[in-house]
């Protein structure tokens, strides 16, 4: 089953006031946007609401959206993910970081069938996080897919905070050094 | 902290996409940003990157009422703005030229503005934080009155980016607006924003988007229109592109008129309506509001 229209495109036909094309767009992604917003809220009833102002976000402003800065995914998941950490910074978590239950996934290796679910973008940023050193790479997923703040993360891994601070400052750094070339 | 050291701009950047800010220093950066367009590109492009992780979540299906949840906010507003060109004749024509249908207009769009008084607590791009405290109280009473029909705080917000930028520039080039307003059309989008200073009477109006409509010797008129439904041309807006921003020099006592009424912007034949009244269709409408606590 191809993709008729690309992500891209529905996106631009979202700006031409096309409803749906938001339909469309709304099946080929928010299952991934509400994967995301369910792990960094763990909550289904916040991550529900975030799938859905999300969406109306992207309505809205869809004419925002420049093709030449960037993927349509990445746009979409930077609003989503964005209304994410609003949410738990404001409110703070509902539930607790799970320390146990994180350690199954949070450096679970890229393996070649994922990678090729993945747009060409998305796999080149996956092969850069690959050529970090372990403990960077696991501190950078973490805070990514558990919407940690630098000080969570230091007490989830037991590592002084500017340890941590450097690390990702420096992986940063280093990420976009290796996406750039 | 030093920011306009490229190196540390560029790191908050990143870790305000990366979102490991807490709460506090989150707002504070906002702030920053507010003022601050190289920042806005740097925390984009950011994003942009970092935001690719988002394929490998793990897919999950949502439950089927989060897309008809979705629908409903994003459906067409019901006679909030009409499409199609009023015919001079028949039933539509009747209600076209009818104030009570006018009345409905300016009533409607001041209950969408009224919304947007509390976009300005909740992204406070512009507003200094003293007056957003004054504000809070305020909101509280509005809140209520405003949700079921404008959505929730995140919609707000998103017409409150169109009207900071706008705001901006507007301080840019002189005092800052009293009263402003978001003009949206059927689907509920937000096409114009309007901000208007009374003391000086200057309306600045900007574009956002480009109307669906064929404009082959068509121009966009904007009208005032009162509570009670009469309406009056405050001018022509001079392109339909998108970003075309304009600045209207009104008369002292329309100004003030303003402020208690709503703007709309009809599709006009080439040099605005012959009749003194909207002839063409009304593509969207908003309601000024005060900005100045």
């Amino acid at each position: 089953m191809g993709r008729t229209q690309s992500r891209e495109a529905l996106l631009q036909a979202c700006a031409s006031g096309d409803r749906t094309a938001l339909h469309s767009l709304y099946r080929v992604t928010a299952p991934q946007l509400f994967g995301l917003a369910l792990r960094i809220l763990k909550s289904r009833e916040l991550a529900e609401e975030i799938v859905q102002d999300s969406f109306v976000l992207v309505w809205r402003n869809a004419y925002a959206f420049d093709p030449d800065r960037g993927a349509a995914m990445a746009w979409l998941a930077s609003i989503a993910r964005n209304q994410c950490i609003d949410v738990l910074r404001q409110r703070g978590r509902e539930t607790p970081l799970d320390h146990a239950a994180m350690e199954d996934w949070e450096d679970e290796a890229s393996s070649p069938a994922d990678l090729a679910a993945l747009s060409q973008d998305a796999r080149r940023l996956q092969d850069c996080l690959d050529q970090l050193e372990e403990s960077p790479r696991k501190i950078l997923r973490l805070v990514y897919y558990e919407g940690m703040t630098y000080k969570e993360a230091a007490a989830h891994l037991g590592v002084p905070l500017g340890t941590v601070k450097s690390w990702v400052r420096r992986s940063l750094v280093r990420l976009r050094g290796c996406m750039e070339r | 902290m030093n920011y306009a050291d490229p190196e540390l701009r560029d790191q908050l950047a990143a870790e305000y996409a990366l979102g490991t800010m807490s709460g506090p220093e989150r707002r504070r950066f906002e702030r920053l940003l507010s003022g601050d367009r190289d920042l806005r590109d740097l925390v984009e492009d950011w994003e942009l990157k970092l935001n690719l992780l988002a394929e490998s979540a793990p897919a999950v299906e949502p439950p089927a009422h989060v897309w008809d949840e979705i629908a409903r906010r994003i459906a067409p507003a019901p006679a909030l703005v009409r499409e199609g060109a009023p015919v001079r004749e028949g039933r539509f024509g009747r209600l076209w030229d009818s104030l009570g249908f006018w009345r409905g207009v300016a009533a409607l769009a001041a209950a969408t503005a009224a919304a947007l008084v509390f976009y300005v607590a909740i992204l406070p791009r512009s507003v200094a934080p003293e007056q957003i405290a004054a504000l809070d109280e305020r909101l509280a009473r509005i809140e209520n009155a405003t949700r079921g029909l404008t959505g929730t705080p995140g919609e707000i917000a998103a017409l409150g980016d169109r009207l900071a930028s706008l705001a901006r520039r507007v301080d840019a080039m002189a005092s800052p607006p009293t009263h402003v307003a978001v003009l949206l059309d059927k689907d509920q989008r937000p096409m114009m924003t309007a901000d208007l200073d009374i003391a000086d009477g200057r309306l600045v109006l900007r574009l956002n988007l480009k109307p669906p409509r064929d404009f082959t010797a068509k121009v966009l008129e904007v009208w005032l229109v009162s509570p009670d439904g009469t309406r009056r041309s405050l001018g022509l807006f001079p392109s339909e592109r998108p970003g075309t921003t304009t600045a209207l020099f009104l008369p002292h006592d329309t100004a003030e008129a303003l402020a208690k009424a709503a703007l709309a912007v009809s599709l006009e034949p080439r040099g605005g309506s012959t009749t003194g009244l909207p002839s063409g269709p009304i593509l969207f409408t908003g309601a000024l509001v005060p900005v100045a606590l």
